[in-house]
């Protein structure tokens, strides 16, 4: 087998605003070979560009210390403070280098920049519809960012799949890729690797999520790195039928969400049903359907759609504007009450770095949604989160590369890396299976309410014995008829590894806290769950879990003492 | 979902190919078109439709049904 090979000093792996942010700043910084890999187009695939752009930018006249404490509450004290502080702190900043570089957020007339507060923050506020050239939303920032990126001089390497990380001597030394067409392997000789691939969506019904499969997690765990917070799983809601960006809006400004009964259930479970979080509608719809009084689930806006919601949601940019005409084009009437159904969309852990943005492997790095940095998910928050932690990252990654030597990976791993990676190609026949089977029998273990939403005892063993099950006897059966389905194949790999990081993780956090809800420990438990959960792949191969003391007592916010009312 | 690839408004500019993130399209370089390869993937997303310069797709909003919790 013929291996291509290509060397730099940096790669990026991913190319949304954390892969890109980095890109910018470690060319900044001198680094002088950053390429950039991505297993869908440079920029043009993320998430980042799909979303509606909604961002905190935390400027002179804020009180930076009010909303670290915002952000850190809403995010049930498991933040990484000094990491947030930072990046909210410099926030400005990056907003001053998006202006230079032709991104425009609304002023009001008197010259303010228009804000509005974001759900679940007290106190913060959010810039929303940024536009560059003739885009709105995320497209506006991510083009203008992939612009000064590319003048920046980077090396580009679109529909990539990174399947393996290389190592030597004990730090990184580069990555194995299939191209996503012809399934050729590559290799990488890289001194440093940042990973910025998102999270795992599990390809849950959220939108525009079928990216996010955890790869960066998964890359990063075969190295022996540690990985926290993926107990944290973010399941939103949304209509069976079609994607919904936007039920948080809809339920403030007058919609509501209704059991089979049809009744209003939500201030039975919530004393001001508005300002509840989405994870706490998902569990009182779990409970509605334990109390038998659902599914079928609704949502019903009524007037409020043509007065209030609808022109919200149309003029907010990324998805929902084209998907709202294209409803209206079908003749669905967002008036009349619409089935709705949970909607399983982020696991919010990653991998555990420092505040340079290295994990535990000298040379590999993290940053964005790849980077394990709070638990929660909030507008606004993850986009601030993403752009700052991979300016950073970037950064440390050029401070690192100041320092090291060159990159040397072994020619004969990646020979046995390319043949692993390539193995299932064109094997079908009686007795294999194909990547979508195993990924929905993946998603019918995930997906049940005991699993992800009240979170059993029993129902994550039975979901651990059974992921245990897919990835021991299942995968090892998988074969792909071509590329495209080859890389869907270590996608449903990567998948799997993640949802068992994510069931140990939840069976070792005894408690209840953010997303993360126990039957059996239904409250927060500060005194001994004031914790990370961290786990990281053992020389046996198996996982050990560690839980690590948040010193909190070194973090400028501090919970209530035991005790105090919240 | 994607509905249709009008193949005499398209110019083979494979701008559809590289962007898709679930790599949908196939590139016919003889034909100077491109073809939707794996419609059961595409996630709704519209970034195609929204990018094509000659208008050539039509991506309609409805998705396949996925597993639900209950």
């Amino acid at each position: 087998m013929e291996i291509e090979r290509a060397e730099t000093d940096l790669l990026i792996v991913g190319s949304g605003f954390a892969g890109l942010w980095a890109a910018i700043s470690a060319r900044d910084a001198g680094v002088e070979r950053v390429a950039v890999v991505d297993k869908a187009s440079i920029a043009m695939s993320s998430q980042s560009r799909l979303c509606a752009g909604a961002t905190i930018y935390c400027l002179s006249e804020d009180d930076g210390q009010v909303w670290l404490r915002d952000i850190v509450e809403a995010n049930g004290f498991l933040s990484r403070q000094p990491l947030v502080e930072e990046i909210l702190m410099t926030s400005g900043e990056r907003l001053r280098k998006l202006e230079e570089w032709g991104v425009r957020y609304p002023k009001s007339p008197a010259g303010e920049y228009m804000r509005i507060p974001s759900r679940g923050f007290q106190h913060l506020k959010m810039m929303v519809m940024p536009r560059f050239r003739d885009r709105v939303g995320g497209s506006a920032v991510v083009d203008a960012l992939r612009r000064r990126a590319i003048r920046g001089g980077i090396r580009r390497h679109p529909r990539m799949l990174v399947t393996d990380l290389l190592q030597r001597d004990g730090r990184v030394a580069g990555a194995l890729a299939l191209d996503r067409s012809t399934a050729q392997p590559k290799l990488f000789a890289a001194r440093a690797v940042l990973l910025a691939t998102a999270d795992c969506s599990f390809r849950g019904n959220y939108v525009c999520t079928d990216g996010t499969t955890g790869d960066g997690f998964r890359l990063a765990y075969d190295q022996g790195v540690r990985l926290s917070n993926m107990e944290f799983l973010c399941t939103n809601t949304g209509s069976p039928r079609f994607g919904f960006e936007g039920t948080g809006v809809a339920l403030k400004w007058g919609g509501r969400l209704l059991n089979a009964q049809h009744e209003s259930f939500m201030e039975s479970y919530h004393p001001d049903a508005n300002a509840a979080e989405i994870h706490e509608l998902v569990q009182a719809m779990a409970r509605e359907v334990r109390a038998g009084n659902g599914p079928p689930f609704h949502v019903e806006m009524g007037d409020a759609w043509q007065s209030r919601i609808g022109p919200a949601l149309r003029g907010i940019g990324g998805f929902m504007p084209v998907n709202l005409a294209k409803l209206d084009e079908l003749g669905i009437d967002l008036e009349q009450p619409q089935e709705w159904v949970p909607a399983v969309q982020s696991l919010r852990g990653g991998v555990r770095v420092g505040p340079d943005g290295q994990s535990d492997l000298p040379g590999l790095f993290a940053a964005g949604l790849t980077e394990a940095l709070d638990p929660g998910l909030f507008n606004g928050w993850s986009t601030m989160r993403a752009m700052g932690s991979g300016e950073r990252s970037g950064r440390g990654a050029a401070a690192y590369l100041a320092a090291s030597g060159p990159a040397l990976p072994r020619s004969d791993e990646a020979l046995e890396l390319a043949h692993r990676a390539t193995a299932p190609l064109g094997q079908s026949g009686s007795g294999s299976l194909r990547p979508d089977d195993v990924i929905e029998r993946m998603q019918r273990v995930m997906f049940r309410p005991d699993v992800g939403i009240l979170k059993t005892h029993e129902g994550l063993e039975q979901a651990l014995a059974e992921t245990l099950e897919l990835r021991n006897s299942a995968v090892p059966k998988l074969a792909a008829e071509d590329a495209h389905e080859l890389v869907k194949l270590h996608e449903a790999r990567n998948m799997l590894a993640s949802a068992e990081m994510y069931l140990r993780a939840s069976l070792t956090r005894c408690e209840s806290r953010s997303s993360h809800f126990r039957e059996e420990h239904p409250e927060t438990d500060n005194d001994r769950w004031l914790a990370w959960v961290n786990l990281r792949r053992s020389v046996d191969d198996g996982m050990v879990i560690e839980t690590e003391k948040i010193p909190i007592g070194d973090y400028p916010i501090q919970p209530p003492p035991a005790g105090a009312s919240q | 979902m994607i509905d249709h690839l009008d193949e005499d408004l398209c110019t083979g500019c494979n701008i559809c190919f590289y962007i898709c993130p679930c790599d949908v399209f196939r590139r016919l370089p003889e034909r100077r078109l491109v073809e939707i390869a794996y419609r059961d993937d595409c996630q709704t997303c519209f970034a195609c439709e929204l990018d094509c310069p000659e208008d050539a797709i039509d991506v309609g909003p409805l998705r396949k049904p996925r597993v639900q919790a209950w």
